[in-house]
């Protein structure tokens, strides 16, 4: 079925034709195509409609609606039933996330949880501290948790905000200098000075609690896939799956399984966070040299000992990325758990929207960045660290600076909150714009930056208001003209153009490229999905969202992939704009839904705009990192051969960092489809996403979200097989990995 | 970095090991009797709590103590009315939690006994969610409030020095055009409610022979950020709206006035202007506003059932409630509080029955 032309000719020419370059391989890969097409047009009575567009199916999603029903309310093998397993589960994560929040916010009056008393849970928060981090993390965690414990019996409540910024700062100090520190206090001052206290220590609460879960259970499945063949063939196509999947038609199973609430939310946390945590254990357990391993070997290493003196440090730089990922989805996913139940800064930011209070919304988007960027600093320069001499001859105190300015936080913190509450926690209340204390204005203008507002807090929220009038007085109507030709000039006939295709065009068309990157086999896997978004039931839907996206993708390859080069040139870039990529990858897609909606108003335009927004950042990311693995010694090659800058890069690196750059377009597209689903917010598209929201309304129509979003997922590994097996004959052929 | 690591790792395993087996025990009687799993737990805290509430546990008595969980949604007259309901409930004697929540999804939580009540059911967006778990037994439809909802085409009122003639739908017919975007064409652009609210404006566009096309708007939050940019520069714009809402407090504006609906309209094609087709009318001008309950309350709270079937909003209630934080800008527990305040007897009659 996936290149008819070339069925009847034997295996040795097929083998020669795929070696074929340039445009004669481009037109062997679109000729099945052209010749659908050209029989599509020019005789449509030879081409039946089956072939182009397929009837209403409905039975995918009516499979999935009972399939949901059934596991939801009969006895599996007549043993147990599902929902009430995943409840038991989801059940225990009740008290961790209890004794976190009570520990960062809410303060509690009883530290025991049931049947397990406070020294065994002292005891277990040790033992994980042990396992992550060795004896100091072990160390800190029994102190937390004794310090929890003593506070709750004195009735002291939660630990005020002075002492964990103070907290804050002495571990950037430790971990990484006067910098870190400053990076690290300044991020959780803007929390306590910024009103949004509260509900950021209950978000945070639930990363402590979530993140380290994640993490785990990434980890220990990236090991078990690596060291197990068959749970790698497992493990990896579900990773797939579950990363393309978008976010909200996850939300509506886990409220029917889980619940909602705390749990529901850190439950659909934890399904996002693993993957990438599991991907990058695999890759960087695989990356470790045959020499390091050997030289374990030689040394009489028992396999324990490998794994864990061997092969874990050096696979550390890659579970460092894997732990940054974990605490970038934790946090990216504050605002979507709000939508099951989950409490902290996701609601405030959504209600601010909604009375479009953008400045206060983005206040909280911020918040939401800062804990973020300041979590994962920190855990970098952990993971960063290197044994460092200890003089034994200075005195205890002396050799120990932090740790004794660390106690002296925790009790000048202490004595502070007990003398005043608003070292505890600065009181709120202050969102109320009209009971303004004091104003910072920008010089020479009217123009308000800052406030102070009751309860000592600060808001900049005038500023925003200031900023959103001007732009809709003098933006808004050259970019209404630049709306009405993206409309009409390129987003509708491309959404024609998408809409007319016939599903056995692209078939064809996907399983050629597929035949010439990976042979026959990932022709019959590119196939069989789009076979399988034509059978969906949702066709002209998917199409709709993947014209959208491409239309997304093209623009964010043609903003993103200059500023990837620009960043690549000098370390200083390269740091800067890494700090922007990570503020947009966390920033919650939902603030920018509405400054888009008033600039474009509700349709496509206003979708792309958001969904470029966030797209860009792999375009940039990648291409900073393609740009800059290329091997030093070629480009010293071509300079010493003569090459001007303009010619090293054109000739030079990037046909190197090509193959990276495409897998950045994957993450692109893979970043597009989630968005695409979230834009649905805005309206004005008929695309899968509009499916998916409405699966909300009834019970009837859950089957047809969980189809939608599975065909999300089917688009994205689609282009993800073409592109992965592209890109890594790419790389074999240039001899780079 | 560390030198005992095997045997700390070991330490740990027996540690979870332990804990582990610990939770089996609590957990795993509560986990037969299903629904009771989550309850359970938070029943000590709840009797914890106890001591600390002020008086009326006697009304409380035959009740049970474990919290009634509220929804929290994102529109302000329910997150206020949520912590009004809550502090009520409080006042009598009653542990609350309140629980974020989608306003769609409320109706199956509510169903699967997550979620004890939700105190605003708009006829018009939330109707088929909330009948469709009342036709199944699991919800109670158990209270309708004294307000009065309307949810129906609405303009900002600079639009009528533009098309003379508003509020009559003929008139916002003949003046489409002033309406008209890029992708509409010559016809003139409505901007929906969201596709899950189901409002069946392209039915009546069709019904009553109307030169408009319909935009379904994603969320409410993008309909008021269309009319905020369309107010800036008096853009003619004719979008979905409802009342009672912050909106009226800060845009002046009419709802347009379509043939008065009737229930036939939307069954009989031969009714109305249109004898071929339905939807040739508006939308109910009095949609109900509901309170509904899962099936267990009444047994497991009967005497908060029985103030929250005496519990009664009208109109100026819920726009005061969104006015104090859509206009004034209040924190919702800030606004819940002051309106507790004012109509301290109000509610001491609901309580006391």
């Amino acid at each position: 079925m996936a290149a008819p032309v070339e069925t009847e000719a034997p295996a040795s020419i097929i083998e020669q034709l795929r070696r074929t370059r340039g445009w004669r391989m481009a037109l062997l890969l679109l000729s099945p195509y052209l010749v659908i097409q050209i029989i599509h047009q020019a005789a449509p009575g030879l081409f039946p409609d089956w072939l182009s567009k397929l009837g209403d199916f409905r039975f995918l999603p009516d499979w999935a609606n009972e399939a949901l029903l059934y596991l939801k309310d009969e006895e599996l093998l007549g043993l147990f039933n599902l929902k009430d397993v995943t409840r038991t589960v989801s059940g225990w994560l009740e008290w961790p996330l209890e004794l976190s929040e009570q520990l960062l916010i809410s303060g509690g009056d009883s530290f025991g949880w049931g049947p397990v008393p406070w020294i065994v849970i002292i005891g277990l928060l040790a033992g994980i501290g042990a396992l992550l981090g060795g004896w100091r993390l072990a160390a800190l965690a029994g102190v937390c948790s004794l310090y929890l414990a003593m506070f709750n019996t004195f009735g002291w409540g939660a630990v005020p905000w002075v002492v964990l910024v103070g907290l804050f700062a002495v571990a950037g100090a430790k971990l990484g200098g006067w910098r870190l520190a400053l990076l690290a206090g300044g991020c959780s001052l803007y929390l306590a000075v910024f009103g949004v206290w509260k509900d950021s220590m209950i978000t945070l609460s639930i990363v402590f609690v979530v993140a380290p879960l994640a993490a785990l259970i990434g980890w220990a499945s990236g090991l078990a896939a690596v060291k197990a063949k068959w749970f790698e063939a497992l493990l990896v196509p579900m990773l797939n799956v579950m990363q393309s999947m978008p976010h909200f038609s996850y939300l509506l199973p886990i409220s029917v399984f889980i619940g909602i609430g705390d749990e529901a939310g850190a439950i659909a946390t934890i399904l996002f966070a693993v993957p990438p945590m599991a991907r990058l254990t695999i890759l960087g357990l695989r990356s470790v040299s045959p020499e390091v391993r050997e030289a374990g070997l030689m040394s009489g290493c028992t396999r324990w000992q490998m794994l864990w003196r061997v092969e874990m440090p050096a696979a550390r730089p890659q579970l460092l990325v894997g732990i940054n990922q974990v605490l970038m989805q934790c946090f990216g996913m504050t605002v979507l758990a709000s939508f099951v139940g989950t409490r902290g800064l996701g609601l405030p930011l959504l209600n601010y929207l909604q009375s479009l209070r953008i400045g206060k919304a983005l206040e909280v988007g911020v918040a939401i960045v800062l804990m973020a960027i300041m979590l994962d600093r920190l855990g970098q320069a952990l993971g960063a660290r290197r044994p460092e001499h200890i003089d034994m001859t200075k005195s205890w105190v002396a050799r120990h600076p932090f740790w004794i300015a660390g106690s002296a936080v925790v009790a000048a913190g202490i004595v502070v909150a007990r003398l005043t509450e608003y070292a505890a926690l600065l009181p709120r209340g202050g969102i109320v714009s009209t009971d303004r204390l004091w104003e910072l204005r920008l010089p020479g203008t009217d123009i308000v930056v800052l406030d102070g507002r009751k309860g000592a807090t600060v808001s900049t929220e005038p500023f925003w208001e200031w900023m959103v009038d001007w732009v809709q007085l003098n933006l808004k109507s050259p970019l209404g003209h630049f709306r009405d030709f993206m409309i009409l000039e390129i987003l509708f006939p491309m959404r024609d153009a998408f809409q007319a295709l016939p599903w056995i065009g692209l078939l064809v068309l996907v399983a050629a490229v597929g035949w010439r990157f990976g042979g026959w086999r990932l022709a019959a896997i590119v196939a069989a999905f789009v076979a399988y978004l034509a059978f969906s039931g949702f066709w002209i839907e998917s199409m709709e969202t993947l014209y959208l996206v491409v239309a997304a993708l093209i623009v964010s390859v043609v903003i993103g992939v200059p500023i990837g080069i620009f960043a690549s040139t000098s370390d200083r870039r390269y740091a800067s704009v890494q700090v922007i990529l990570d503020t947009f990858q966390v920033l919650p897609s939902f603030i920018y839904l509405i400054p888009v909606v008033m600039l474009f108003r509700v349709g496509p335009v206003a979708a792309l705009t958001a969904i470029v927004i966030y797209a860009t950042v792999p375009a940039v990311r990648y291409t900073m990192l393609g740009l800059r693995n290329v091997p030093a010694d070629m480009i010293e090659a071509a300079e010493m051969s003569g090459c001007t800058r303009a010619q090293v890069l054109r000739k030079v690196k990037f046909p190197m960092a090509f193959p990276e750059i495409m897998l950045g377009m994957n993450q692109v597209l893979l970043f597009g489809l989630l968005l695409v689903i979230i834009s649905a917010f805005i309206g004005g598209i008929d695309g899968l996403g509009d499916d998916i929201l409405l699966a909300r309304t009834e019970q009837a129509l859950v089957g047809e979200g969980i189809v939608a979003g599975f065909n999300v997922a089917v688009i994205g590994l689609t282009a993800d097989q073409l592109i992965t097996n592209y890109a890594r004959e790419r790389k074999a052929q240039l001899g780079i990995d | 970095m560390i030198k005992a690591r095997p045997m700390v790792a070991a330490l740990v395993a027996i540690a979870l090991l332990a804990s582990a087996c610990g939770d089996d025990e609590g957990d795993e009687p509560a986990a037969t009797d299903a629904p009771a799993a989550a309850p359970d737990a938070d029943a000590e805290d709840a009797t914890a709590e106890a001591p600390a509430e002020p008086a009326d546990e006697a009304a409380a008595a035959a009740d049970s103590s474990d919290p009634i969980r509220i929804p929290l949604h994102n529109w302000s007259s329910q997150l206020v009315g949520a912590e009004v309901v809550g502090g009520i409930l409080e006042e009598a004697g009653f542990s609350v939690e309140y629980v974020p929540s989608d306003s769609q999804v409320v109706y199956q939580s509510m169903c699967d006994g997550d979620i004890e009540l939700v105190h605003e059911v708009w006829e018009g967006a939330f109707g088929v969610a909330f009948q469709e778990q009342v036709d199944k037994g699991c919800v109670l439809d158990w209270a309708t409030h004294n307000a009065v909802t309307r949810e129906e085409w609405w303009y900002p009122i600079y639009v009528e020095e533009q098309c003379p003639g508003l509020p009559d739908w003929e008139a916002l017919n003949a003046c489409a055009h002033l309406f008209a975007t890029a992708e509409t064409g010559d016809k003139g652009r409505f901007l929906g409610g969201p596709v899950d609210w189901l409002k069946g404006d392209e039915e009546r566009v069709e019904g009553l022979g109307m030169n408009f096309e319909v935009i379904n708007a994603g969320s409410a939050a993008t309909l008021w950020a269309e009319l905020d940019a369309a107010s800036a520069d008096n853009t003619p714009i004719v979008l979905f709206n409802w009342t009672p809402n912050f909106v009226e407090a800060v845009y002046e504006g009419r709802f347009i006035e379509f043939p008065t609906f009737e229930d036939a309209c939307r069954t009989d094609p031969a009714w109305g202007i249109n004898s071929e087709l339905t939807h040739d009318c508006g939308n109910p001008a009095d949609g109900y506003l509901k309170t509904g309950v899962g099936e267990h309350f009444p047994e497991k709270w009967p005497t908060a059932a029985a103030i929250m079937q005496r519990m009664d909003f009208t109109n100026p209630m819920l726009a005061a409630m969104a006015a104090a934080v859509d206009v004034d800008g209040k924190e919702a527990s800030e606004a819940a509080q002051e309106w507790l305040a004012a109509n301290e007897d109000l509610w001491r009659g609901w309580i006391a029955g």
